[in-house]
């Protein structure tokens, strides 16, 4: 059972094979909707705005936007500065780790209630587990960064999270924190396929800010694999990324 | 740029450069051993020594290389990590589910809403 939502700006779809689940689907779509509420730098009134806005203090936010923060100063560790959820014009903006950690959730939620064969997608970034309803792993096509109707190749990530990160959507959303104003226009897409989603999503964001030197970036972390596609419609991958290629 | 500048790039990620497929734009190379600058690799500083015979490269060394983070580890022992290169072409069989990067447009949005409030009719 399939159903797909918009919510946070993007279509996410849920897939349940296992059962007809509609309850539970529901309950994954509420909670995307509450992290929105929460997380949303464009709602004036949501927890990220307040905190952004000096009305609530670090010590009295809640679990989740700690848990949250916490990850996103990681990640910045781990990334050297790459993934950086300070904005340029103050505040914190931690949507970059947001996504896959809400993914995430979303996923626990549906193992607590029983289900061995879903994949959560929200935006492009995938968890999947188990089969699909043909008692197959999930296939999980890559998109072509210069045709959005076609896709570059096929993977079956078999439990691990898929996130990718581009310049071709949204134009230059992820920017390089030690050089601003440099265009990130060589590389326009880089897929990584992580331990869980989380981890692929946090890192698939700092590897694209980091230019040419991304693929390689992810070639040194161990448990990550990538694919990464140039301007020039060049791919590159890592030494092992070829064993999910189906 | 020199020569021995292009290879500490190699490292960098503009394997591209040098490497079949993109080599079209030929870079002529001379055969001997180059030493290249310390540039900031964002895990480190990085300086290689590349050999070069009969204009292809015969070996690349890392002169200088970071080894204080998880980052750099498998790096490190490769010394210079070769990553396989290929035209993205498209892929056609069947698939689940699509990753790509963030689809936020507002065009896009609208357009998938009609097409899902259509399917779901």
């Amino acid at each position: 059972m399939r159903q797909t939502c918009i919510i946070m700006g993007m279509p996410i779809t849920i897939d349940v094979a296992d059962r007809c689940a509609p309850a539970l689907i529901a309950q994954c779509f509420a909670w995307f909707e509450a992290v929105d509420a929460r997380f949303s730098t464009y709602k004036p009134e949501s927890e990220i705005s307040l905190f952004n806005a000096g009305q609530v203090a670090e010590a009295d936010l809640s679990a989740d936007m700690k848990d949250v923060f916490a990850i996103a100063r990681t990640t910045s560790v781990e990334t050297n500065g790459f993934f950086d959820m300070a904005r340029p014009g103050g505040g914190v903006d931690p949507s970059g780790v947001v996504k896959g950690w809400a993914i995430k959730k979303a996923a626990d939620m549906l193992v607590a209630d029983g289900a061995q064969n879903f994949f959560v997608d929200a935006g492009g970034d995938i968890q999947s587990c188990g089969k699909n309803a043909e008692g197959e792993d999930w296939r999980v096509g890559i998109r072509s960064p210069f045709k959005l109707s076609e896709v570059i190749k096929i993977v079956a990530p078999r439990g691990q999270g898929v996130a990718t990160s581009g310049t071709y959507v949204r134009g230059a959303h992820v920017y390089n924190p030690h050089a601003p104003q440099e265009r990130l226009d060589d590389v326009v897409s880089i897929t990584v396929i992580g331990p869980d989603v989380l981890e692929a999503d946090r890192f698939a964001t700092a590897a694209l800010a980091m230019g040419k030197a991304g693929i390689y970036f992810i070639e040194g972390l161990e448990g990550f694999e990538g694919y990464a596609v140039n301007a020039r419609g060049m791919a590159t991958q890592t030494s092992h990324f070829g064993g999910f290629v189906v | 740029m020199k020569i021995s500048e292009k290879l500490v790039l190699v490292f960098g990620g503009a394997a591209a450069m040098l490497v079949p497929h993109a080599a079209a734009q030929a870079v002529t190379l001379h055969d001997g051993t180059f030493t290249g600058g310390t540039y900031d690799a964002y895990y480190g500083n990085v300086q290689v020594k590349a050999t070069i015979q009969g204009g292809q490269i015969a070996n690349v060394q890392a002169v200088q290389f970071p080894n204080h983070s998880r980052t750099s580890r498998s790096i490190n022992a490769q010394a210079l990590p070769y990553l396989q290169q290929e035209v993205a072409d498209a892929q056609s069989g069947k698939i689940d589910i699509i990753s790509g990067a963030t689809l936020t447009s507002r065009a896009y949005i609208k357009s998938l809403r009609d097409a899902l409030n259509q399917s779901a009719k």
